[in-house]
């Protein structure tokens, strides 16, 4: 009998010990703190600097592991605790921010993408006009809606077609100098001649939807003239159905360039079996020597790749005349801090304190570009001497050769475009199949 | 004022169905009507002013091909996969309720499937049929298994089935053996005393005796497939290009990554009540065949 009891209360506990560890949050730094809300509002009438508490919502996958050894130091410094919270990969941040404005605990600081800032900032952020950063590179990169700064741009990413330089001159024996790709033909010419040389398949293109639908597609509108209205002007034009896709001249050098690296494809049997790991590692290991993708895969290529390989960028080459685009790539703030405006006024201080501490504070500098690895937009440092992809981005942008991303494409544009892209990558439609179904894609967008 | 009394009975019902029924007021039947306010605001989930928007939901829910076609990819998808299931399910009960060694270790074996959250079934079937069975395709050279069965939309499909009916088989195998093992022995004895091969046996004893595991089990996995959500985020994701989008996936996307809340939420309600009238009617057809022992 009194075994059985010695067991059935051993079962009871280690059910409620089960119960225990399944509710801890693991990525909050701060483990003692049961609810953040009603801390916040209390923090308004404590007079004292110590013992504010923000919040921040971090967005910006696998950051949180850098950033919080820096917080604990932030903390001893100022006094003002700032809690982390993180989301998953591949989880989407507005449905995050979502979910935390229906609990009643919107983040002081929120790390978003443009699009979501776009759609929040009128309504929930504070306007960041005057603050010390913005003169530093903050106003060229951060958002600004009806002429106020709405957010601080935290990372500079850019995007074209990824290059590994190692990897092309080991194949060709000879030095590779991308600035002779100059269009498509000279980009074809140099996959022939890889092709020749023994490189089977120099491109690897991802089947991701993002890359596609946001990504690729994304060039059609910030490459009409490279400005918003300009592209406003096209996708209002297909709305009501005076243009369409199939005339469009940007369409189709862009579908043009497409197709060659459709081509040269080593994903080309099976181009949606891609495994996005997998493509890291074809473009490290010199396998493919180009990939259309952005400077922040350097985080995973770098732990693939030699430490003496060499990468670049590329932009994305088009068979066009006298296109300032093919020598410029893509470049944005691309994950934005928003202030939440309804914060108690000590916790907005907190926030702009903070945010002048990821600007121009050593210890963040080096979290920022040495240990996350990212490229900063701001003119007070420079990305880490390693991050060979985020130096090539950094190049452009200094030389002042970076398009804007166009910010006003609707929230399920890179889901339902790029399914589309996705069956013409796989050779289900032909290009005026997939501009129609595209058009009904903007028809049916209110 | 006996033991029987109204108020004896209410504390009696307090106590004990109290504390769930507390807990299904706050989960279910709230957020519920919390829904339906909803579909009648165009609330777009985050701003805080949520505008009276009328039946202007409803009909945009109505109007919207991709939810009917989703609706009839799931029926579809419930239909194959409850009818395999049943059958792979009532398959196994049967062979394991004919009494040899290690049949309890096989039951708990074919059982373990479903313990395996969505999510993590998902992601390991995804490897399975991107990589296994390519690999399996490339060594043997068979057609069927040399592309990635993700990547096309008719495979993709048929892969959700497998993977849901690998999952659910174990567990209506256990209500089916409760079943063959709930039928009484003197029934079996007095039909093979009159002569029954064990054909007649099976199709007139057992088989009406277990008509209530039927009802039972096929209920359990129509309820389950029609609201299927987390197998297909993590194996198909709604791919290949949107061609496994199931219903529950549709309305979420609709809800949160379109910003429509009010025509998301609309939809499941349409959801709701198809699911509802095509599970009642299963049932209440099912209950009037039952056989009483």
């Amino acid at each position: 009998m009194k075994i059985k009891k010695l067991i059935s209360l051993g079962l009871a506990a280690s059910m409620a010990l089960m119960l225990a560890a399944c509710g801890e949050k693991p990525t909050t730094s701060e483990s003692s703190t049961t609810s953040t809300s009603a801390e916040n509002t209390e923090s308004k009438a404590d007079t004292s600097k110590k013992d504010v508490t923000i919040t921040v919502l971090n967005t910006k996958g696998g950051l949180e592991k850098f950033l919080e050894p820096a917080l604990e130091n932030y903390k001893e410094k100022t006094g003002v605790t700032v809690e982390l919270s993180s989301i998953s990969e591949g989880d989407s941040p507005y449905e995050a921010i979502q979910k935390k404005y229906a609990a009643g605990e919107a983040p002081t600081l929120a790390i978003m993408d443009c699009n979501d800032i776009m759609a929040l900032a009128e309504e929930k952020a504070l306007p960041l006009d005057g603050e010390k950063w913005a003169a530093d590179g903050g106003e060229q990169y951060g958002i600004k809606i009806n002429g106020t700064l709405y957010s601080f741009p935290f990372s500079l990413e850019g995007r074209g077609i990824l290059f590994n330089r190692t990897a092309i001159e080991k194949t060709l024996g000879k030095e590779f100098d991308e600035t002779s790709i100059k269009n498509l033909d000279d980009f074809k010419a140099i996959c022939d001649e890889l092709v020749a040389a023994g490189m089977e398949s120099p491109v690897v293109i991802s089947k991701e939807d993002w890359s596609l639908g946001a990504h690729y597609l994304g060039l059609v509108y910030e490459q009409q003239d490279g400005t918003t209205e300009g592209a406003d002007a096209l996708i209002n034009s297909i709305k009501d159905g005076s243009a369409k896709f199939i005339d469009n001249a940007r369409f189709n050098s862009l579908m043009d360039t497409f197709d060659v690296l459709k081509q040269y494809n080593i994903n080309g049997k099976d181009p949606l079996a891609a495994d996005y790991d997998v493509d890291n590692a074809y473009f490290a290991q010199g396998d493919v020597a180009f990939w259309f993708n952005g400077n922040w895969v350097w985080e995973v290529v770098s732990g693939f790749a030699d430490s003496d390989c060499e990468f670049g960028m590329l932009p994305v080459v088009q068979n066009t005349e006298n296109d300032k685009f093919n020598t410029m790539v893509n470049a944005v703030g691309s994950k934005q801090i928003m202030v939440d405006k309804n914060a108690s006024e000590e916790q907005i201080q907190a926030a702009k304190d903070f945010l002048n501490w990821l600007v121009y504070d050593e210890e963040a500098q080096d979290v920022i570009a040495n240990k996350a690895l990212l490229v900063p937009c701001f003119t007070t440092y420079q990305p880490n001497a390693s991050n060979k992809l985020g130096i090539a981005l950094k190049a452009y942008a200094d030389a002042g050769k970076t398009f804007d991303q166009y910010n006003k494409l609707p929230g399920d544009h890179w889901a339902s475009a790029g399914a589309l892209m996705q069956k013409y990558l796989a050779g289900k439609v032909t290009r005026e199949e997939f501009a129609a179904e595209y058009e009904e894609y903007w028809k049916s967008q209110k | 004022m006996g033991k029987n009394s109204l108020s004896n009975k209410i504390k009696a019902y307090i106590m004990f169905a109290g504390p769930a029924m507390f807990f299904f007021l706050a989960v279910v039947i709230l957020p519920f009507m919390y829904g339906c306010y909803l579909t009648f605001t165009n609330w777009d989930g985050i701003s805080d002013k949520k505008g009276f928007a009328g039946f202007s939901n409803y009909m945009a829910a109505f109007a919207d091909k991709d939810f009917w076609s989703a609706l009839l990819l799931t029926l579809g998808y419930v239909a194959i996969s409850t009818i395999i299931v049943q059958i792979v399910a009532f398959l196994l009960a049967f062979f394991l309720t004919s009494g040899f060694k290690g049949q309890n270790f096989l039951r708990a074996g074919f059982f373990t499937p479903n313990l395996i959250g969505g999510i993590v079934l998902g992601f390991i079937w995804q490897f399975v049929f991107s990589k296994g069975f390519t690999a399996f395709g490339d060594i043997t050279s068979i057609p069927l298994f040399e592309s990635s069965w993700l990547s096309d939309p008719t495979k993709a499909f048929f892969s959700l089935v497998l993977v849901t009916v690998w999952q659910y088989s174990g567990y209506m195998m256990l209500i089916y053996v409760a079943g063959f093992v709930g039928i009484p022995r003197d029934l079996i004895e007095a039909a093979s005393i009159d002569g029954c091969t064990s054909t007649q046996t099976t199709h007139h004893i057992v088989i009406p005796m277990m008509k209530q595991s039927f009802v039972i089990c096929t209920f359990l996995t129509l309820t389950r497939c029609f609201m299927v959500y987390d197998l297909n985020v993590s194996l198909t994701d709604g791919g290949p290009y949107g061609s496994t989008i199931m219903a529950a996936l549709h309305v979420y996307q609709k809800a949160f990554k379109s910003k429509k809340y009010g025509m998301g939420q609309a939809e499941s309600l349409v959801l709701f009540v198809v699911v509802a009238v095509v599970a009642v009617v299963q049932y209440y057809i099912g209950k009037k065949k039952e056989v009483e022992a």
